[in-house]
């Protein structure tokens, strides 16, 4: 798993092997050797894939899919508010649009109390 | 927006929280049980929220899912759409489903300035040759008071789309990456045929919004 990682990092990033292989202080062919997965990086070359890519060495291992504790976060926050949130037709509700429901319905809430005083009096 | 989302998604559910506080207090008995918001408006139009004000708020939603139809044929890019206005030379936010609500504060800038231009970034190039722009953000001249606005969440590439009414153009389509990469012909075909597919409606839709 983790050649394949490595490789697709270095590919998001537009890394050759070679500038790979200079910034965490290694030649291109032992670099070569871990994507190709005939060697395994040793644990210092891992926390320096890790800095580099900014991405665990969890998922660097493959043993996770999310690539940090920040995205982590990020996934369980975003399960928890989307749990009870409002949607319009089974769709998330943009940011701009719950500020423009929020002053309509203000407005309208406004309205309703209105309303409500004038048929009891 | 990615190094935004647990500020945005605190901020939604905040929002949420007060939408509902505010639904629970004008129709309970619905409030309790139903989420759809358009059920909520639909209940409401005509009494407490006018016709209008549904329209815009639908056609916001409806212009929103254009953006993420494109976003799901582009998976990198961030979209954002704005409108045109020829007569006065200003730009509209039209939607921008995962942009924050103040990433487009400094359209107000342009606008009180008169600073729509041809060097106003993708858009400002594209309105104005009325041609798709692809630009690098960190060296493109284009950029200038704007680029550390798109640095500052991360955009390398931004590329522009116009839309036209006829002959004018009403307005643009822009996409935004976070790595610095060229745009392929192919993907500039498939959005442009994606935008002439829902040309009818964007005039529909700009026809609303400005009534």
């Amino acid at each position: 798993m983790y050649h394949n990682r490595l490789r697709e990092l270095r590919l998001e990033q537009g890394y050759t092997m070679e500038e790979v292989g200079r910034m965490i202080g290694v030649k291109k062919s032992s670099y070569a050797s871990y994507e190709s997965k005939y060697r395994q990086p040793p644990l210092e070359k891992l926390k320096s894939f890790s800095k580099l890519y900014g991405v665990s060495v969890d998922y660097i291992l493959g043993l996770t899919d999310e690539r940090n504790a920040e995205e982590s976060m990020h996934i369980r926050l975003r399960e928890i508010c989307g749990k009870k949130g409002l949607h319009w037709d089974g769709m998330e509700i943009p940011g701009e649009v719950l500020s423009l429901l929020e002053n309509v319905l203000e407005d309208a809430a406004r309205k309703y109390t209105d309303l409500s005083y004038r048929k009891e009096s | 927006m990615r190094n935004k989302d647990i500020v945005v998604y605190m901020k939604q559910y905040a929002a949420n929280k007060r939408i509902k506080a505010l639904l629970q207090k004008i129709n309970p008995l619905l409030a309790q049980n139903e989420e759809n918001i358009r059920v909520h408006l639909d209940a409401l139009v005509n009494q407490v929220i006018s016709e209008n004000e549904f329209q815009v708020i639908n056609m916001k939603m409806e212009l929103g899912k254009l953006c993420l139809d494109l976003e799901k044929a582009i998976p990198d890019g961030h979209v954002t759409m704005l409108f045109y206005c020829q007569k006065e030379n200003k730009i509209y936010h039209g939607a921008a489903p995962n942009f924050p609500v103040e990433f487009f504060d400094f359209f107000n800038d342009i606008n009180e300035k008169r600073a729509f231009g041809e060097t106003c970034g993708s858009c400002g190039a594209a309105v104005h040759n009325r041609e798709v722009v692809v630009t690098d953000i960190q060296s493109s001249p284009l950029w200038g008071p704007y680029r550390e606005h798109f640095t500052r969440y991360g955009f390398q590439t931004g590329w522009s789309i116009p839309f036209f009414r006829e002959d004018d153009v009403i307005g643009t389509f822009a996409i935004y990456h976070r790595t610095q990469r060229g745009v392929k012909k192919e993907e500039i075909a498939l959005v442009q045929k994606k935008i002439t597919q829902y040309q009818e409606a964007i005039y529909y839709m700009a026809e609303q919004i400005a009534e």
